[in-house]
């Protein structure tokens, strides 16, 4: 999924064989990545910004990927996440 | 929780993400930003991810401030990514003014490669494309067989030699035979410096001292031998010649560029040789300088375009635009923010 028309990318420098990129973007899940960190409290509740707007953008996308709650971890979908925090 | 922890996604997802890697900025000992994301690459590597997307960690509702959370986990993730070996790392913000600190680190860097000792060898060409990543431009096919070049007569000149520096890219330009295709004044420009240097009475014996003696061989192929990486100076000629392609909003970073460049340099080996050639550099700055503002100076390189606007004030982008197209297209508009006034000038 291509990154939106909001989403700014600079490309800061290039260390070893790495690209290290810096974005302006309110959705870090709309750019090209493999894994998405997601910031948690220090008890590791996921109450965060980042973790709310996730959860809603996956709630948005309606029912059909949602999977049972009782899914072994640590394997998860990304709509089993939202109930995580 | 004081470590990150991976989540491997499953299943039909949403988003095209293998895993979610949970980590904080908090630990007993308080806010580390900086730690966290060391260890966040780290675990990146261990689970074979090779794009990772890190947030900023605590600048959120974490309450700690986004520059230094920036400035400390581009630090962290600096060092992490030298031997974690993944393939990009995006650092994500919601915060203009930590995006816009994060950018800068791309001009920072350029001082550090310069002066970085490497260790790595590679071609000439790879490492002038390396810091040319660095600064989001890309060689053309001209300039990458100019650096071929470059990278042929490292060796000629000494045998242990292991940087590019700006006299190889100089006489690289010059012995290449590289000539201006397009209608860039900033090529024009280029072109006009490399046949002055080409054209000096003493560029022979320039470049004999140079190469003690020896007469190089001009070889495009591609068994360059390796080198550690860029010379002290050669950085600060490359992003001279980054800044003009991007005045012209190039991507591609050509021969033509780098020609121009040269005359701005306040040291390095090549100024002592366009010193020692009789360059009047300040002439061929001024050059590089009209060609920038797009203005055009009788009897000079550049014809008198019909029907040129030399300068002209307006009240607006708005107005000026109309005006610039009826005179033959307009080069750009200068917008004077906050008045509101624009200045135009020449067209071509």
């Amino acid at each position: 999924m291509r990154a939106e028309r909001t989403d700014k990318v600079f490309l800061v420098a290039k260390v070893g064989q790495t690209i290290i990129s810096a974005a302006l973007t309110d959705a870090p899940w709309r750019l090209p990545g493999d894994a998405l960190v997601v910031p948690a409290d220090a008890d590791g509740s996921l109450q965060g910004s980042l973790a709310r707007a996730l959860r809603q953008a996956v709630a948005s996308n309606g029912n059909r990927y949602r999977k049972p709650l009782m899914q072994p971890s640590p394997v998860v979908s990304l709509a089993w996440i939202a109930p995580l925090g | 929780m004081d470590r990150p922890f991976g989540l491997k996604v499953s299943g039909e997802n949403i988003f095209p993400l293998d895993h979610i890697i949970v980590a904080t900025a908090f630990d007993e000992k308080g806010a580390r930003p900086e730690a966290a994301a060391e260890a966040v690459v780290r675990l990146a590597a261990d689970l074979g991810i090779r794009r990772l997307l890190q947030p900023l960690l605590g600048s959120g509702d974490g309450g700690l401030d986004s520059i230094e959370t920036a400035v400390k986990m581009w630090g962290a993730i600096k060092r992490a990514a030298r031997s974690a070996g993944l393939d990009t790392i995006t650092i994500t913000t919601q915060s203009e003014a930590a995006f816009e600190r994060l950018c800068a680190f791309g001009t920072d860097s350029i001082q550090e490669q310069g002066e970085r000792q490497s260790s790595e060898a590679g071609s000439a060409e790879t490492a002038v494309s390396e810091f040319l990543d660095g600064q989001g431009v890309t060689p053309d096919e001209e300039l990458r067989r100019l650096l071929l070049l470059a990278g042929n007569l490292g060796p000629q000149r000494n045998p242990d030699h292991g940087q590019v520096s700006t006299s190889l890219m100089l006489f690289a330009l010059v012995e290449s035979g590289w000539k201006a295709t397009n209608e860039s004044p900033l090529d024009k420009a280029g072109q006009t410096f490399v046949d002055a240097v080409h054209g000096s009475a003493r560029y022979m014996e320039v470049q004999n001292t140079y190469f003690d003696g020896r007469e190089p061989k001009i070889s495009f192929g591609i068994e360059s031998p390796p080198v550690r990486g860029l010379s002290v100076n050669a950085p600060a000629l490359l992003k001279t010649a980054c800044d003009l392609a991007k005045l012209e909003h190039e991507h591609f970073l050509r021969p033509g560029h780098v020609a121009a460049a040269f005359p701005s340099q306040s040291r390095g080996r090549a100024l002592t040789h366009l010193l020692d050639l009789g360059i009047d550099l300040r002439r061929m700055k001024e050059l590089v300088d009209l060609a920038v503002q797009g203005d055009e100076q009788p009897g000079g390189p550049f014809p008198q375009p019909t029907g040129a606007v030399r300068e002209s004030v307006h009240a607006s982008a708005a107005t000026t635009r109309p005006i610039a197209r009826r005179v033959g297209g307009c080069c750009y508009v200068i917008d004077l923010h906050p008045t509101g006034c624009t200045v135009m000038r020449g067209t071509n």
